[in-house]
């Protein structure tokens, strides 16, 4: 046949055939190969050949990757007119946005995407929250910081009646998320680029225990109690964990949580709230220990 | 004598397909095994192809014989329907562990026949290889050619949502062009003075890393705040009094459009720069549509620019540039598991 014929002709010439590799792979393998790893590599990878380089941009890999209910979390997160809600966008560009803190309902609060596992974090600033006496400024103060995501945290000076309130309803993902307070016994100020905690007026927190209460729309339902320690430092104390199954019928999740202190035998003080965080349950341990 | 002609009749009629690789050559296979694949399953039922050895289910190219063998196999084990889960991960197990190069045809081949489980198999089997590996490494196992060439990697990111890190990013890549620009030029040059070359060439130092690793920026700091605000310390000096707007302005009242750029000067994320006293009268400057214009071009209006702006820019990228090899975010990860 005229086929091997040619195939004869041509084998002097021709140089040996390329060792079989990866790199002889077509697009749509080299791709499916990357559904297996984590986006942080598919973008190291990326840069490897041009093959690499297309295939890390399909589409069907970063879908993988993102939550299975992102377009409803962007229609929560983003405005009616933002780009992202606008616009054509692929797959990797929509990922690699929901991974930067973005802002929502009026900047009180800011939701992201872990990098690497795409989980779901959010945040619930201070501004966020339903601080009983904030208004007060014999208790509370709203002070601005660069310790704080928010750039500003409610300092307590001293009350009887310390409650913070707070709600979110959000489309989470399907997952186990865990809810901290990110406090700090103390208030920080920098003296000639240092960083100094003055916690003179820390006290009455040694003597009874504060409250942690979380209970979500489907009836979920933690409490904690615990003691406030460790002058000086911010310190995300776990206040709850609750459990986002997959249900058709109801998109958004309700959480609502709160700290109290309430026992009015003793005045307590010296606290600084930054906010609520509530984070995948897998980086519980993480967070523990900052 | 029509019973006993009747009793000879085998009691099992085996049907075969047969299937012709690119190559040529044919081989016969049980239906039953040959149906598992969809490809090939579609042909039969579709074209009534296979039946016979003249008219062959041509397979896709990229299907080679000697793989076509242990498709098949693959195929004959898993569509027994009898057999549990155990087994079939344990016959999974040892049908991957074959050299680099088998299962990288395996894949391929898969991927043709759209052998769904077997395409799943092979790539995880193939990521497992992949991860942890330095890129070096990565190229030796897989033989990939380094076909992207120095200008490509440094092309400029889309940035329609106007992400200030993807503007700063983009600006530095664009002094890395100039500065490959200037070396192939010298190069041309021929060896000219040493003196030149070191002054172009000054030492930045930034490695070379892959554009999309932005993505492994822009939450590397996202993990810690106490890690982010001792960073931070040196480098936010943003004045109180500079109103934040989502573009910034321009630094030295100097002439609007084509001079002006923006800065990064939104976000406390990444640290801001000094702003220089006479700032704040500064006109606000239409943003995306400047931005974009900008970034495309922007070698060429950063030779336009006053030199002071210049600086500042300069400054600014270089800050980048050395956050995004700082190690400091992954370091804090190690730290935070081992304690």
């Amino acid at each position: 046949m005229g086929l091997s014929f040619s195939f004869l002709a041509s084998n002097a010439a021709d140089p040996p055939p390329p060792e079989p590799g990866l790199g002889n792979l077509p697009e749509s393998c080299v791709a499916s190969v990357m559904v297996h790893l984590d986006p942080t590599q598919i973008c190291r990878l990326a840069m490897l050949s041009r093959d690499f380089n297309r295939a890390s941009s399909a589409d069907f890999v970063w879908e993988s990757k993102l939550p299975l209910n992102y377009g409803d979390v962007i229609q929560r997160v983003f405005e009616k007119d933002d780009v992202l809600r606008k616009g054509n966008f692929c797959k990797k560009e929509i990922y690699s946005r929901l991974c930067r803190p973005n802002s929502f309902d009026g900047g009180a609060k800011k939701v992201w995407l872990d990098k690497t596992t795409g989980k779901t974090c959010t945040l619930i600033s201070s501004n966020g929250l339903a601080i009983t006496g904030i208004d007060d400024r014999r208790y509370w103060n709203r002070i601005p910081t660069e310790e704080s995501r928010f750039q500003s945290i409610a300092y307590l000076q001293q009350t009887w009646w310390f409650e913070v309130d707070g709600e979110i309803e959000f489309p989470f993902p399907v997952g186990s998320y865990s809810l901290f307070f990110r406090l700090q016994l103390g208030r920080t100020h920098k003296r000639f680029g240092r960083r100094g905690c003055n916690t003179e007026h820390v006290h009455g927190w040694d003597k009874k225990p504060v409250q942690f209460q979380l209970s979500t729309t489907d009836g979920q339902q933690a409490t904690k109690q615990c003691y406030l320690k460790e002058h000086g430092k911010w310190i995300c104390y776990h206040a709850g964990d609750f459990v986002v199954k997959n249900s058709s019928n109801c998109k958004s999740m309700g959480v609502k949580f709160s700290m109290t202190q309430i026992d009015c035998t003793h005045t307590k003080g010296g606290l600084c709230v930054d906010s609520v965080l509530i984070y995948p349950s897998e980086y519980r341990e993480r967070l523990l220990h900052f | 004598m029509l019973e006993g002609a009747m009793a000879v009749v085998k009691p099992e009629m085996k049907s075969y397909i047969w299937l012709q690789t690119a190559d040529g050559s044919i081989q016969q296979v049980e239906e039953e095994v040959a149906m598992f694949c969809p490809v090939i399953g579609r042909e039969v039922l579709q074209s009534g192809k296979g039946s016979s050895k003249n008219y062959a289910i041509s397979l896709p190219e990229r299907v080679k014989p000697a793989v076509l063998g242990s498709i098949l196999d693959y195929c004959r084990f898993h569509q027994v329907s009898g057999r549990s889960n155990k087994e079939r991960k344990i016959y999974n197990e040892k049908f991957i562990r074959v050299e680099t190069s088998k299962l990288c045809e395996l894949a391929s081949a898969a991927d043709s026949l759209k052998l769904r489980p077997l395409v799943d198999l092979t790539s995880r089997a193939l990521a497992r290889m992949i991860e942890g590996k330095t890129p070096e490494e990565i190229r030796e196992i897989f033989h990939l050619p380094d076909d992207l060439s120095e200008e490509e990697k440094l092309e400029p990111l889309r940035n329609i949502t106007d992400d200030p890190h993807i503007r700063l990013l983009n600006r530095l890549y664009a002094r890395k062009r100039n500065e490959l620009r200037e070396r192939q030029k010298l190069k041309v040059l021929g060896d000219a003075a040493p003196v030149l070359n070191t002054e172009v060439e000054k030492e930045l130092p930034v490695d070379e890393r892959s554009v999309d690793d932005l993505l492994s920026f822009i939450n590397g700091d996202g993990d810690s705040k106490e890690a982010r605000a001792s960073k931070n310390k040196k480098r936010n000096r943003r004045r109180k009094d500079q109103p934040r707007k989502s573009l910034s302005m321009d630094e030295n009242g100097c002439h609007k459009e084509s001079n002006c750029f923006p800065f990064g000067n939104t976000n406390i994320e990444i640290r801001n720069e000094p702003s220089p006293k006479k700032s704040s009268t500064s006109p606000d400057l239409e943003p995306v549509g400047l931005s974009a214009k900008l970034d495309l071009d922007d070698g060429d209006i950063y030779d336009e620019l006053d030199p002071v702006l210049k600086a500042e820019l300069d400054r600014e990228v270089e800050d980048f540039a050395r956050r995004l090899n700082s190690v400091w975010p992954e370091r804090m990860q190690e730290l935070i598991p081992s304690i």
